[in-house]
C-alpha cells in the first residue's frame, strides 16, 4: 500500500509558544556620539537598570542610506505617564542629577517586547521593534516547523493512526461511537494494546475508548480493572509473553482494502506482524521483553492514536498514565487536548506531553461526517 | 443519610491502609448508598482507578440490577468525596450526569471543580449534561489528616490537600443540600 505523506499534522502546542509578543513602551533617545556609548550604557545600567526587561538589548544600530546609527533604552515608561506628555532628557533624569547626558540626542518612545521570546517567529516579530537575546529550542523549532518527526517516523504514525480508523469503523458499525485507539511503544513501535469505545453498547458512560485501552495496557502489565468480553479489535499484548510485532513497513498489509483484517479470532491487528525467528533470536526477545517489562509503569514510554481528540476525562487519564506522546486525527469542540483545554501543557499539572494534531485528519473526518 | 456519611472516613481510611492515596467516596441516591469506592491504583496498575470511578460503576451496577436506567437515578444522585475530584473524575461525573458532588479539602494538584481547571461546570457545546454543583468542605479536616499521614510516604501522586471552608461532620449538622448554591468558580 501507498502511504501518502501526512502534510497536515501539526504540533498542539502551549498558548504562550503560539501567541504572538506583548509589548511595553520605553524611553529612547539617540546617540549622536558612539564614543560615549559605552559609559552610557553602563550608567544608565545603574540607575535605570531594566530588571524587568532583562531579554532587552540595551543599544540597537540601525542603518539608514549606509550610515550606521545608534539608539540606546533610557527606562520604562510608567503605566500612568500621560504619554502625550512627552518629557525632555532633563525631566527623565531629575532623579538623578549628577548624570551627564552627553551623546545623547532626540528622545523618543517606542515599544519592546515584555517577555523574551520563545520560538522563532516571536523572535522575529520581537527583533522588528528593538533587538532582544533568544535561545532557540531546536526541539520546539522542529516542532513548529514540522521536522519533528522524519519521513519514515511519519509513515508509521500514519500505519497506526490507521489501525485506529479501522477499529474506530468498526466499533462505528456495531452502532458503537466511531473511535479507535492504538497504545505503541515509543521506541520498539510494539502495539501494546488496541481497541474502541464501548460507551454505547456496554452503556457505560465510561467506556471510552481511550480509558478501556489504557486498562488494557493495564493488562498487559498483569494488572487491569474492567472486565471486557472478548471483543474483536480489541488486543493487548500478554503479560510475560515474548513477543515482538512491529509494524513492519516494507510488507504490504492491505490496510483498509481488508475490511475484516481486524476481526481474525483472537482479535490480533493485523498491522502487526509476528517475526519468525530462531532459537537464539527467540532468547534474545525474551531478553528484551523482560528489559521492556521491568520498565514498563503505567503508560510511560507509550504513544498514544485516537481518531478524534479526547475529552477532558480522557486527557487527564493520559496525565494520570504519564503517556508519552498523542496523536490525533480530528478535533472536538468540547476536546481536552487542544480545543477546549491544553491539559497536556496545562501549568500545575506534574505530567506534560506532546500532543500532534490532524494525522490522518481526513479519514477521520470521514468516520464522522457520514452520520445518516 | 448523616449517619451513612460517616462511612466516608473509613473508605478513605481503607484505601491509606492498602497503600493507595486515601481517597474514599459514596454515591448516594434517594437516602441510600448506591455505589462506594476508594483508590485502587497500585492494585491493577491502572492510573485511572480513582474511588470516583469506582463508585460511578458499582452504582451502574446498582442500577442495571434493578433494571432503572441509569441516567434517571443518576440526576438525582450525589457523590460525597473527601479530596475535590480530580479532572479526570470531574469529567466522568458530569459524562454520567451527577447531580452533585460534595467534597472534603480541595486538590491543589489535579483539582477538577476549579483547583485546576473548572470541568465540573463549565459550558460545553456538545453534550447537555447540566453542570455538575460542587459542594466543599465536609470532612475537610479529616481528608486533610489522611492525606498527611499518606504524605509521610512520599507519593508524589497524591493530591495536595487544602482546607477551604473546614467544618467537620461531628460539630454541624449535615446542612440539607437542597438547594444548595452551586460554588462559585473561582
Ligand atoms: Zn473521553
Ligand atoms: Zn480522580
Amino acid at each position: 500500500m501507498k502511504m501518502k505523506h501526512s502534510g497536515t499534522m501539526k504540533a498542539v502546542l502551549a498558548d504562550d509558544l503560539t501567541k504572538s509578543m506583548e509589548f511595553v513602551r520605553v524611553y529612547a533617545a539617540d546617540i549622536t556620539n558612539k564614543k560615549e556609548t559605552s559609559r552610557l550604557v553602563k550608567q544608565l545600567g545603574e540607575i535605570f537598570p531594566l530588571t524587568r526587561l532583562p531579554h532587552m538589548k540595551r543599544v540597537r544600530c540601525l542603518k539608514e542610506n549606509e550610515e550606521k546609527h545608534l539608539q540606546i533604552i533610557l527606562c520604562c515608561v510608567d503605566q500612568e505617564e500621560d504619554l502625550s506628555s512627552s518629557p525632555t532628557l532633563n525631566e527623565i533624569f531629575q532623579k538623578a542629577p549628577g548624570f551627564d547626558q552627553t551623546g545623547l540626542g532626540n528622545l523618543f518612545s517606542t515599544r519592546v517586547a515584555r517577555n523574551q521570546p520563545k520560538t522563532r517567529a516571536q523572535f522575529e516579530e520581537a527583533q522588528s521593534h528593538w533587538p532582544t537575546s533568544f535561545h532557540e529550542d531546536l526541539e520546539l523549532t522542529k516542532l513548529l516547523n514540522g521536522t519533528y518527526f522524519t519521513k519514515t517516523e511519519q509513515e508509521r504514525i500514519n500505519l497506526h493512526m490507521q489501525m485506529a480508523v479501522e477499529l474506530a469503523d468498526q466499533g462505528k458499525q456495531s452502532g458503537e461511537v466511531p473511535i479507535g485507539v492504538v497504545i505503541v511503544n515509543s521506541d520498539s513501535s510494539e502495539v501494546v494494546a488496541s481497541c474502541y469505545d464501548l460507551r454505547n453498547t456496554a452503556s457505560n458512560p465510561l467506556y471510552h475508548a481511550v480509558m478501556l485501552c489504557v486498562d488494557l495496557v493495564a493488562r498487559s502489565q498483569g494488572g487491569g480493572a474492567w472486565e471486557i468480553q472478548d471483543t474483536p479489535g480489541f488486543w493487548w499484548r500478554k503479560p510475560h509473553e515474548a513477543s515482538n510485532r512491529l509494524a513492519d513497513l516494507s510488507s504490504d498489509t492491505s490496510l483498509g482494502s481488508q475490511p475484516d483484517n481486524l476481526q481474525n479470532d483472537v482479535g490480533q491487528p493485523t498491522l502487526v506482524r509476528d517475526v519468525t525467528e530462531s532459537q537464539s533470536g527467540q532468547n534474545n526477545l525474551k531478553r528484551k521483553f523482560n528489559e521492556l517489562d521491568d520498565s514498563s509503569y503505567l503508560c510511560t514510554n507509550l504513544d498514544l492514536y485516537v481518531t478524534q481528540e479526547p475529552c477532558s476525562m480522557c486527557a487527564m487519564a493520559l496525565v494520570h498514565s504519564r503517556i508519552h506522546h498523542v496523536f490525533y486525527g480530528v478535533t472536538h469542540p468540547d476536546g481536552a487536548l487542544g480545543s477546549r483545554y491544553k491539559i497536556h501543557c496545562q501549568p500545575g499539572l506534574n505530567h506534560h506531553f506532546q500532543v500532534f494534531r490532524g494525522v490522518l485528519e481526513e479519514k477521520c473526518r470521514n468516520l464522522y461526517s457520514e452520520i445518516t | 443519610m448523616t449517619k451513612l456519611l460517616f462511612l466516608l472516613p473509613f473508605q478513605a481510611k481503607a484505601a491509606l491502609l492498602q497503600g493507595e492515596v486515601p481517597v474514599g467516596c459514596l454515591l448516594v441516591y434517594d437516602g441510600q448508598i448506591i455505589g462506594k469506592g476508594k483508590n485502587g491504583v497500585n492494585f491493577t496498575k491502572n492510573a485511572t482507578r480513582h474511588a470516583e470511578m469506582l463508585a460511578i460503576e458499582e452504582a451502574l451496577d446498582w442500577c442495571k440490577n434493578r433494571n432503572v436506567a441509569y441516567k434517571e437515578v443518576f440526576a438525582r444522585t450525589d457523590l460525597y468525596v473527601n479530596v475535590e475530584p480530580c479532572i479526570m473524575c470531574a469529567g466522568a461525573l458530569r459524562i454520567s450526569g451527577l447531580r452533585r458532588v460534595v467534597y472534603g479539602c480541595s486538590n491543589e494538584r489535579f483539582g477538577g471543580c476549579g483547583s485546576i481547571l473548572d470541568v465540573a461546570s463549565d459550558q460545553r457545546t456538545t453534550d447537555s449534561q447540566p453542570v455538575l454543583q460542587c459542594v466543599p468542605g465536609i470532612f475537610a479536616e479529616t481528608s486533610v489528616q489522611l492525606l498527611k499521614e499518606f504524605y509521610r510516604g512520599q507519593n508524589p501522586n497524591a493530591p495536595n490537600p487544602k482546607v477551604k471552608k473546614a467544618h467537620d461532620i461531628q460539630d454541624i449538622p449535615l446542612p440539607s443540600l437542597e438547594g444548595v448554591q452551586m460554588k462559585d468558580p473561582t
